[in-house]
């Protein structure tokens, strides 16, 4: 379900069409009720499955095993369904462990040299709807809601311009919207859900994409600035990319009449790693707030500094099954709580260091992100902590030897810093990250940007990886 | 509100159409140096037809436009050339859609092709569509060689990230550089088209390792046949012959295979293939200026009077003699 490509706007726009128009032609409100729900639904699952048949069914199963366990769980008496919701968990949990865990359990933890799962594609969105659903599962049991019916819960689970990379949802959010769902032709949320749109392809095709090319993948040699220029390009990069499809999956439900929560509120306008985590990936980092964090105990046990690095842990594995990636939660926990001691002494850092200081982290970090090869990593990491790497020579022949690269870094991330800063002036103005860039003006130069400087080699959405 | 979305919307795709024309048409560096290129050859063309004789067109790549000088071509052999071609990047497609605009009656088409080329689909590049509508317009249509490709015409209507940062860094960098030679210092176009770089490297390696040239022979793209069939056709509507000839590079021998399979490939297509004995590999590192594919000025003239000699005397490559290559122990 990507929002780029042709495929899904074809298949979109005109099944939108006649939901709009059985909307209008069935006069009683119930019947109608009944018609959009159910092609919406069918839209969504037929969306799904343009991805492959093997990923509906993998969404089919999780979905359908949650909601008839919850139903379950439900008649049971209150011990009894906390260990059919353990039980749950841990079977909703099996084909995302299978897909995206089992080659990097069994070759690089147990160590055995089986190749039997090191070429299993990861099925589209895996991660973002199992989360939801064993979220829908806790919320359902633990504070003993109703069950919706199997329409509502359906299209809570695969609504489309979310299913496959978030935001993921809770039950009190979307499901009452999906439930009341009245699709009525409103021209303010279809401009409204258009701006969005046209943001979040700006951001994609223009930034995120471009970045992508500026990019030297697997560098291994001892150019400091390349490494750098490498962090810097995929810290943009990830933002935009992953925040153009938010913007974009909001745009689209805003024009349906559904708001969906923004997954991303401009963090690299934030002056401390708290602030950061804050708005980056908000509804991850509140999903795993509220069921591993606050389920520890949160800030209040004496572990706290464990219970955030912990969180992260979890984070970083969510993300990818590799060391990079316990590496890269580990040292974002660390980081977390350094700021957090730091804090806590009373001292603060004037906003414009601190602002420098938390971008060098993030840009740091990122490293442990985007390399999944280890030896490449810790070699870069010798380079950028190696002096003798920052040779005014090597950055001449960085720049050309690799023209079209250097030069797409230089302007993308130039165009990058300019979105940060009218970001950081609408925040300051409206109390909103994006507002200054949600008007007919500022949409009609994204568009002629998204014309002229759409990158030739697009690249997928960084998330449906995960 | 949804109104005036709408409006910034069709504006907005307007303003990019003029912008990426005006900028394809006026301002690209590369687009502007071949520009020049090809009017250097129109006028050495006209400087050399004759009624009832006919000419060479080369096309192809700057391997074709830094190599053949139809001067000397001229000079030395009596051979009538003109060299059509602009830059690899172009794509094989786009070269031999520009190589087209100079095809008469009884000419022929000598097209360059790498045995390693990547670029012979059905997509072309950005700039290779371009170019090509800022030379001949909607011409292009009539041959299907480039345009109507969906793809392609997409080109025409948006416009690519890369041209404008690379453009931006050489008027940081380099302002005096037109493509990515500056005219004045480094190179200039000669009086029959051919462009002679000054640069000299000592030692030029391969672009391509020998392993991943060898994965990549355009005998492995389906692609080839389907581009030889309408070049064939297009030349056939203008009353032209077409042969192929695989340049010269500036590396080892053990391209010779890549280069005898290719030659066979193309041969069982029905065209003729210039018989070049070196099998398209020249270890002569002074024949070559700052790339393995463009020659200096001494290694053109050299190359252009070999290739002149066997236009001359038709000399073309044999399924037998290509069999016997193939087949020979290495």
């Amino acid at each position: 379900m990507d929002f780029t490509t042709c495929t899904f706007w074809l298949i979109m726009l005109p099944s939108m069409a006649v939901i709009y128009l059985v909307n209008r032609l069935e006069e009683r409100s119930i019947r109608r009720a009944r018609y959009t729900k159910s092609c919406l639904l069918l839209l969504s699952l037929t969306l799904l499955y343009t991805a492959s048949a093997e990923t509906l069914f993998i969404f089919l199963f999780v979905t359908i095993l949650a909601y008839f366990g919850c139903i379950c769980a439900r008649k049971t008496e209150n011990i009894k369904r906390k260990t059919i919701l353990i039980f749950l968990i841990i079977i909703l949990l099996i084909p995302l462990t299978y897909y995206k865990y089992a080659n990097f359990i069994i070759r690089d933890v147990i160590g055995l040299p089986w190749d039997t799962f090191r070429d299993l594609v990861i099925p589209i969105g895996i991660s973002f709807y199992t989360f939801q659903t064993i979220a829908f599962c806790i919320d359902t049991l633990k504070r003993n809601q109703e069950i919706p019916t199997f329409i509502d819960y359906m299209n809570f689970c695969s609504f489309f311009p979310q299913i496959v990379a978030g935001p993921i949802e809770r039950r009190d959010s979307l499901l009452p919207q999906v439930t009341n769902l009245h699709l009525k032709w409103d021209s303010s949320n279809t401009a409204q859900g258009i701006f969005y749109i046209i943001l979040g392809l700006f951001f994609k095709m223009v930034l995120g994409d471009n970045l992508a090319t500026a990019m030297h993948i697997g560098y291994d040699g001892h150019n400091a600035f390349q490494v750098w220029g490498n962090n810097i390009a995929f810290g943009f990069r990830i933002y935009f990319d992953f925040a153009g499809y938010g913007l974009t999956a909001y745009g689209i439900a805003k024009a349906l009449g559904i708001n969906i929560t923004l997954n991303f509120m401009s963090p690299y306008t934030c002056c401390n790693v708290t602030d950061f985590w804050r708005k980056w990936h908000i509804s991850l980092t509140t999903w795993f707030r509220d069921y591993i964090y606050f389920a520890l105990g949160g800030s209040r046990t004496r572990f706290w500094f464990f219970n955030i690095v912990f969180m992260f842990l979890i984070s970083g594995i969510w993300h990818g099954a590799g060391w990079n990636f316990i590496i890269w939660g580990t040292l974002a926990g660390v980081t977390m709580v350094i700021h957090r001691i730091y804090r806590q002494s009373g001292r603060t850092l004037p906003s414009l260091i601190g602002w420098g200081i938390t971008i060098c982290t993030m840009m740091f970090i990122w490293m442990f992100f985007y390399e999944t090869n280890m030896s490449i990593v810790y070699s870069n990491l010798l380079t950028i902590l190696s002096p003798s790497a920052y040779d005014a020579g090597d950055f001449i022949s960085l720049m050309q030897n690799n023209a079209t690269q250097g030069s797409h870094l230089i302007v993308f991330c130039f165009l990058s810093l300019v979105i940060i800063l009218l970001e950081y002036i609408s925040i300051k103005k409206y109390g909103h990250p994006y507002q200054i860039l949600l008007n007919p003006a500022a949409c009609g130069c994204m568009l002629l940007l998204i014309f002229m400087l759409h990158s030739q080699k697009q690249s997928q959405f960084i998330y449906f990886a995960f | 509100m949804l109104k005036k979305v709408l409006i910034y919307l069709i504006v907005s795709l307007l303003l990019s159409l003029f912008i990426n024309r005006t900028y394809e048409h006026h301002l690209r560096p590369d687009s502007l140096f071949f520009s020049d290129c090809l009017s250097t050859s129109r006028q050495w063309e006209t400087k050399i037809r004759r009624q009832g004789e006919p000419c060479y067109v080369f096309a192809g790549g700057s391997e074709v436009r830094m190599s053949i000088e139809p001067l000397s071509m001229l000079k030395e052999h009596g051979i009538r050339a003109i060299n059509a071609a602009t830059q690899a990047g172009n794509g094989t497609r786009c070269n031999i859609q520009i190589a087209l605009d100079f095809l008469q009656k009884g000419d022929t088409l000598v097209l360059s092709m790498f045995p390693d080329v990547t670029s012979i689909g059905e997509n072309s590049s950005h700039g290779g569509v371009n170019f090509c509508y800022t030379q001949q317009g909607s011409k292009m249509f009539a041959d299907g060689i480039v345009l109507p490709n969906a793809y392609n015409i997409s080109h025409l209507l948006f416009g690519d990230s890369s041209c404008y940062s690379t453009h931006i860094l050489r008027i940081l960098t380099r302002p005096r550089c037109i493509y990515r030679y500056s005219c004045k210092e480094n190179a200039r176009i000669s009086e029959s088209g051919r462009v002679e770089v000054f640069i000299r490297k000592t030692h030029i390696s391969p672009s391509k390792s020998p392993q991943e040239i060898k994965k990549t022979p355009i005998t492995h793209f389906s692609g080839i046949a389907s581009l030889i069939e309408q070049t064939k056709r297009a030349c056939h509507t203008r009353g032209a012959n077409l042969i192929v000839y695989l340049p010269r590079h500036c590396r080892s021998s053990i391209f010779r295979q890549t280069y005898a399979q290719t030659a066979l490939y193309l041969t069982k297509l029905g065209i003729p293939v210039l018989r070049d004995p070196h099998l398209g590999t020249w270890e002569n590192n002074d024949a070559y200026s700052d790339t393995p594919q463009h020659m200096s000025i001494q290694g053109g003239q050299v190359y252009s009077a070999y290739i002149a000699q066997l236009l001359k005397n038709k000399d073309y490559w044999t399924q037998e003699e290509l069999l016997h290559i193939i087949h020979a122990p290495q």
